[in-house]
């Protein structure tokens, strides 16, 4: 109960966060992800589940390198690189994915001109100062303003603006995931050997198409929820790696939606799941197949789904 | 007091010596007990674990009735056993294995294979094994959805984290 009340007399004392902040908090926040060297442990929690992750981030001239290896369960690592994205999942009976990097494509990033748009979907507050991994960090609070996001709670390192801890939350401001580090050495040389996998080469993989000259059906959400724009358009192959299929991602600055659309070769149902915070859902247009997903709640993708328009298959 | 009640004394840690030692001793002569010791911990975990995310206290009840109608298979017990010694935190985990054990004991399920169940009632992740035709899309929206920082780790995490193979 008084940690109720304190909560919400800080929630009122906190000053919110004017557009400006907002833009300088999550610039710093961007930028330490994708520009500091570091090597972490973190635990990640999801419906009550909990998992231990190791996490090596090198930045060089050739780019950034990243590598995951999950400490808890099931040994499985993913590697992120110049190549693209290689995830070895080959202890679980499923073949471990290799996604190439479509040339010439950049990690995207949040457009500096899109973060003033987002104050009209979400509120930013500055809230307390926190303590992770021995680490004295600030935490950022950001509510959506309607039921078509959610919200997050973010805990950046006062020193280098790395991102030390984060919470997705649901409607009710409930976390959903979570990930925390415990241990974090921020800055310091990473030798490559650190962000090379360790996991021999699988004898069986889904090797996923950066590019594909084949074009997909030409598709458009003619209804997103408020906010929600079209970023970019992919063409992409099917699973079965003969069908075509387009990928349109959508966003509103910080939560991002990908559209699915290919003719389906088998007969599908429509239905939504959930993995996560994340809903996946799945719809028949005509003689397609459409598939929405993102860290969104099922309303979005619902919605999302429910409007696509094909234009020409 | 009757051998549950010692039980029950025994899982809260309300035994002394001498009626622990003869409790541990009786349980391995009798695997009728050791079953019904092991339930009572998952049983005090599960409860442990819902009461502090929920509030409320009809967990038990819920435990007992999926017990009632659930083969469990022993390698179900054998981790929970391990568990139950093992760290606070990790009763949660036990806690959603009890939950899920009619998805443990059937062939893995897939999300195709719930369509049709709103995603309310679908339950953890824990359940959900991704078919390799989601986890392609996933990185698909993983490599061009921007990365604005925001969430850090956990796009990654999620696709590593995946539940489903980890029995």
């Amino acid at each position: 109960m008084m940690r109720a009340l304190s909560l919400a007399l800080c929630l009122v004392a906190a000053p919110a966060l004017a557009a400006d902040d907002a833009e300088h908090w999550l610039k710093r926040l961007h930028e330490a992800a994708h520009k500091l060297d570091y090597d972490g442990t973190f635990v990640y929690q999801r419906s009550g589940q909990v998992d231990t992750l190791r996490i090596t981030h090198q930045v060089t001239a050739r780019g950034e390198r990243e590598r995951l290896v999950t400490l808890s369960g099931p040994a499985r690592e993913i590697v992120r690189d110049e190549l693209g994205i290689r995830c070895y999942l080959s202890d679980s009976g499923q073949p471990s994915i290799v996604s190439e990097t479509e040339a010439g494509t950049r990690f995207p990033s949040l457009l500096p001109a899109r973060t003033r748009e987002l104050a009209q979907h979400y509120r930013f507050q500055l809230g307390k100062s926190d303590r992770v991994a021995g680490h004295r960090t600030r935490i950022i609070l950001i509510e959506p303003r309607d039921a078509f996001r959610y919200g997050y709670r973010l805990w950046a390192d006062e020193r280098t603006g790395l991102l030390l801890r984060a919470s997705l939350l649901n409607e009710s401001g409930q976390p959903m995931e979570e990930v925390m580090f415990t241990q974090v050495a921020i800055g310091g040389r990473i030798p490559d050997s650190a962000v090379r996998p360790g996991t021999p080469e699988p004898a069986s993989k889904t090797v996923v198409a950066g590019k594909t000259d084949a074009t997909g059906p030409v598709a458009t959400v003619s209804d997103p929820p408020p906010g929600f724009t079209l970023l970019s358009r992919h063409a992409r192959l099917q699973a079965d790696g003969k069908l075509p299929m387009t990928q349109l991602v959508y966003s509103d600055g910080l939560s991002s939606v990908s559209v699915f659309v290919g003719k389906s070769g088998s007969p599908q149902t429509a239905a939504t799941s959930r993995l996560g915070a994340m809903h996946v859902r799945h719809a028949v247009v005509g003689d397609h197949q459409v598939t929405v997903l993102g860290d969104v709640p099922a309303a979005t993708v619902e919605r999302m789904a429910a409007s696509v328009t094909i234009t020409k298959p | 007091m009757t051998n549950n009640e010692n039980l029950s004394a025994l899982v809260d840690g309300e035994t002394n010596d001498l009626e622990r030692a003869r409790m541990l001793s009786a349980m391995r002569s009798d695997p009728a007990l050791a079953a019904t010791w092991e339930r009572y911990h998952l049983i005090g975990m599960a409860v442990r674990q819902e009461l502090a995310a929920t509030g409320t206290a009809n967990v038990a009840d819920r435990v007992a009735s999926a017990l009632a109608g659930e083969p469990v298979p022993a390698r179900v017990w054998g981790r929970a056993a391990k568990i139950a010694s093992g760290m606070a935190i990790a009763a949660s985990v036990a806690g959603l294995a009890l939950f899920n054990l009619g998805q443990f004991t059937s062939p893995t399920p897939t999300l195709t294979a719930q369509a049709g169940k709103p995603a309310a009632t679908l339950g953890t992740d824990r359940s959900a094994t991704t078919p390799p035709a989601l986890g392609a899309l996933l990185v698909h929206h993983q490599q061009v959805a921007p990365a604005n920082g925001v969430q850090g780790m956990i796009p990654y995490a999620r696709l590593v984290g995946q539940e489903g193979a980890r029995e």
